[in-house]
């Protein structure tokens, strides 16, 4: 009984240590986009045309541009910024056509007091005249890649674990290239 | 230590970590330079270049959202 309370008390110091990281980066952040204009007051400046996201991404779209503008809430990277950031920087690296570039933060500033609300933004080409790839052309490429499948939408290099290749992530060009515009990336 | 002055330490370390990882990623954004195979490369090459040729002007974007919402109902 005692070791159970003990186990508890522990894990609730560590939930508080993870939720104090989590506000701090939040204050770096913000910190860190105001010192370098980075801050983004309204992200549908950005782009006008509102797009269909995930579970984790609000999408606008830049038509002059053809540059998709990305706003991600973080939940599927345990709402660290730093994570986020990890997950992308290998995403670039094994997806470089389809590269993310990161344009600032934006959110909700609550004053010196308040955890600011923050969210990465990122901007990326926008792939026209595309359709979903098969889950079978998905494994195909992958596999052309040097990964295995683990699980129907996860695949995994040795080093890297790359999931959440549903078809609406993976586009197929009208010249029959795969894009990989989303996936959740991490080292393994 | 107070919480005061142990936040403001893990605040500069966090600082410098974020700091580190947006300037990597300013350094990196572009990265080209490792592929995991010819074929990779080959394939990522031919990618970007579909994607420098396409011409946002000569898009018909009304058509992109109708498919987009196809896309979006096949899931």
């Amino acid at each position: 009984m005692e070791e159970g309370k003990r186990e508890a008390k522990h894990k609730r110091a560590e939930r508080l240590n993870n939720l104090e990281e989590k506000d701090l980066e939040k204050w770096a952040a913000l910190d860190f986009a105001r010192q370098n204009k980075l801050w983004i007051d309204d992200f549908y400046y950005l782009g006008k045309i509102p797009m269909r996201g995930g579970y984790e991404n609000t999408l606008v779209l830049n038509e002059e541009t053809g540059i998709i503008f990305k706003s991600n809430n973080l939940a599927n990277s345990e709402y660290l910024i730093s994570n986020l950031f990890k997950g992308i920087a290998i995403h670039n690296l094994l997806f470089p056509a389809n590269n993310y570039e990161f344009v600032g933060f934006t959110g909700l500033d609550n004053g010196p007091t308040r955890t600011p609300y923050v969210e990465p933004v990122f901007k990326q080409k926008y792939v026209a005249e595309a359709t979903k790839a098969e889950p079978s052309e998905i494994k195909t490429y992958m596999e052309s890649l040097g990964f295995e499948q683990r699980t129907p939408e996860s695949y995994y290099n040795g080093q890297y674990l790359v999931s959440d290749l549903h078809p609406r992530n993976v586009l197929k060009d009208s010249e029959g290239n795969f894009h990989v515009v989303d996936a959740m990336c991490r080292t393994l | 230590m107070s919480k005061k002055s142990r936040m403001s330490k893990l605040t500069e370390t966090q600082r410098a970590k974020i700091q580190a990882y947006l300037n990597n990623y300013r350094k990196n954004h572009g990265i080209n330079s490792q592929y995991l195979n010819e074929a990779h490369r080959k394939s990522e090459e031919a990618k970007g270049k579909y994607l420098a040729s396409l011409n946002p002007s000569e898009i018909d974007w009304k058509k992109e959202k109708e498919r987009q919402n196809i896309n979006a109902r096949n899931d």
